[in-house]
């Protein structure tokens, strides 16, 4: 049984995230994540949580809310940045044309922070040419 | 056609699912439905406060850059002490970035709010408390007026009143609306002030767009209601089509910023009670979850809040020097079900608009004498205002004419369904100024909020 399986049980319903649910843009979504106890216990345990993100993101993909991929991102993001192209970037793909208001706009920043392209560190949202300008760079 | 700010500034948005959940939550909102059916409004990523705040529930606006680029292009900021209902309220956290947005519900005699009407992220769109939001939208609160609409959109607008100026909320006398006409046979083409009875009458009414797009099948729907000052969505009754005038009318375009005159529709109202208030809604449909509608109803029978909804509750007596007049209207409560609130009050204003002179001196008015009996027990007195007195309810004098005489009946306990009649006499002076209009505003109010009215204009002849 993965190490963090409860903590990531718990990310797969969205109001089990403190306010996260509440959240109008990335930015304040990503203020809710910060002072989740959940995705911070996530956060120190730092690079040990990979594999298990990997293995959500392989097992749920697509199908988990979109406030639940917009943690495993910013977990990412947080704790491994430079593992985000692998596990993001395919993901990212296939949402591409169907996707909700927060996934793409975490993974597009990770995405573009690793390819050192231009980033908006606060607000963190991009324009459809923006997530496939960061795409690109990552085959 | 892109959405803009009035600077041509783009507003990136989508729509991020269709799909609805109910939320138990009791502040939760709700969209009453033509039939009386109810939807709530609950949680779905199809929009979010900034897409309900500025884009009729149309779309999720992504980034709150884009809505301080609306703030800064079509609003202007609102002091604290002079907010008023429809105003933007804005959130932003201590980095000084903008994180919720929604619109002031109710307000206090201070000219604070004390009520938002606010989207929650994904979550349900509810009815707060200005300082009740989750703490992630931050404690810092400012207020705003938008004063432009959007490009790229389309804004059915029925005036409300002669001084509706197209802003979210219209103040009273909301029930005034210049827009709604009316031709009595022999039918001229020219609108007449008062409806024959027992005849067919043709009504329509004027639509302007307020916006640069088009708005395409739009239907006009016609309804007639007893006199009352509060009128709840069932009392709204569709006036019946006849051959070759349906009711709803339509369908037509209003192109973008034009105005249209409407199809009519054949009237026959009965003189008892004396038939004189109308309603008119201009829609493409009737469904608050289709974001191609360039201009979707987003408060449907409520008057005041609804651009596309206009109300003509307005009864003019032609009045000759010493006569009496006597009319019977109904006041009742304007809910299906009525929310808490404490009793109302009957709100009486006199307003006199003299006939302007051409040479010499402004003419002076000669108050009439006014009657007012709420339920055939509780008569009402009005007391001479000095000056043109200043009303912190009406802040702009709108009212038609200027204030000259006022009273309030108070603690009105009203049930629901039950309509309560209000018996209103008006007796004008024998030196009154021939040419000059007095207007009787009979106007409900609950809180703070004005809920209904109906305004008497004797013409002085």
């Amino acid at each position: 049984m993965p190490k963090f399986q409860k903590h990531l049980q718990r990310l797969r319903k969205p109001e089990a995230i403190r306010d996260a649910v509440f959240a109008s843009s990335p930015y304040v979504l990503r203020r809710a994540f910060s002072t989740d106890p959940t995705v911070q216990q996530l956060v120190q345990a730092g690079p040990d949580v990979v594999a298990d993100i990997e293995k959500e993101l392989a097992d749920g993909g697509e199908q988990l809310p979109d406030i639940t991929l917009a943690c495993l991102a910013y977990v990412l993001w947080q704790i491994a940045p430079d593992r985000g192209p692998a596990l993001l970037a395919p993901l990212l793909r296939r949402m591409l044309d169907e996707h909700g208001p927060f996934f793409v706009h975490f993974a597009t920043h990770l995405l573009r922070q690793q390819a050192r392209l231009p980033v908006r560190p606060l607000e963190m949202v991009y324009r459809r040419d923006e997530m496939t300008e960061a795409l690109r760079r990552f085959g | 056609m892109p959405i803009e700010t009035a600077a041509g500034v783009p507003i990136n948005c989508g729509v991020y699912g269709t799909t609805v959940t109910h939320d138990a939550d009791p502040r939760t909102c709700s969209y009453t439905h033509f039939d009386l059916s109810s939807e709530q409004l609950g949680r779905t990523q199809r929009y979010n406060c900034w897409g309900f705040t500025f884009l009729p529930r149309r779309y999720w606006i992504d980034s709150s850059t884009d809505v301080d680029n609306i703030i800064r292009d079509n609003c202007v900021p609102v002091a604290a002490g002079a907010v008023r209902l429809g105003d933007v309220v804005r959130y932003r956290d201590e980095n000084d970035v903008t994180t919720h947005t929604g619109r002031v519900w109710e307000t206090d005699a201070a000219g604070n709010a004390t009520l938002i009407r606010s989207k929650w992220g994904p979550w349900a769109e509810y009815l707060h408390l200005p300082a009740d939001v989750p703490p992630i939208y931050g404690t810092n609160r400012a207020y705003f007026r938008q004063m432009l609409p959007l490009r790229g959109v389309a804004d059915l607008w029925i005036k409300d009143s002669p001084g509706d100026d197209g802003g979210q909320h219209s103040p009273a006398p909301w029930w005034t609306s210049p827009d709604i006409l009316l031709d009595a046979p022999p039918h001229d083409g020219v609108p007449d002030a008062s409806p024959a009875f027992g005849q067919p009458n043709r009504v329509w009414t004027r639509i302007a767009n307020r916006c640069n797009v088009a708005a395409t099948n739009v239907y006009v729907r016609y309804y007639w209601a007893d006199p009352s000052a509060g009128l709840p969505a069932s009392a709204w009754n569709l006036i019946p089509g006849t051959p070759g005038h349906p009711n709803p009318a339509g369908p037509f375009t209003v192109p973008a910023n034009a105005t249209i005159d409407a199809p009519y529709v054949e009237w026959t109202p009965s003189a008892a009670p004396a038939h004189q208030c109308l309603l008119a809604v201009a829609c493409i449909n009737d469904d608050p979850r289709d974001s191609a509608n360039p201009d979707p109803l987003v408060f449907p029978f409520d008057v005041p809040w609804e651009n596309a909804i206009g109300q003509r509750n307005v009864h003019i007596v032609p009045a000759k020097l010493g006569t009496v007049h006597r009319i019977e209207i109904f006041t009742m409560l304007p809910w299906q079900r009525k929310p808490k609130l404490p009793p109302g009050e009957l709100l009486v204003v006199l307003a006199h608009s003299p006939r302007v002179p051409l040479l010499g001196q402004p003419m002076r008015h000669v108050t009439p004498r006014i009657g007012v009996t709420f339920d055939g027990k509780r008569a009402l007195k009005l007391k001479p205002m000095r000056s043109a007195t200043a009303m912190p309810e009406f802040p702009e004098r709108r009212l038609l004419g200027t204030p000259v005489a006022a009273g309030t009946l108070a603690d009105l306990v009203l049930s629901m369904g039950r309509r309560y009649p209000l018996a209103v006499e008006i007796t004008v002076p024998r030196n009154a100024r021939v040419g000059s209009t007095y207007y009787l505003h009979l106007m409900q109010r609950f809180g703070r909020t004005i809920t209904g009215g109906y305004t008497v204009a004797a013409v002085v002849e």
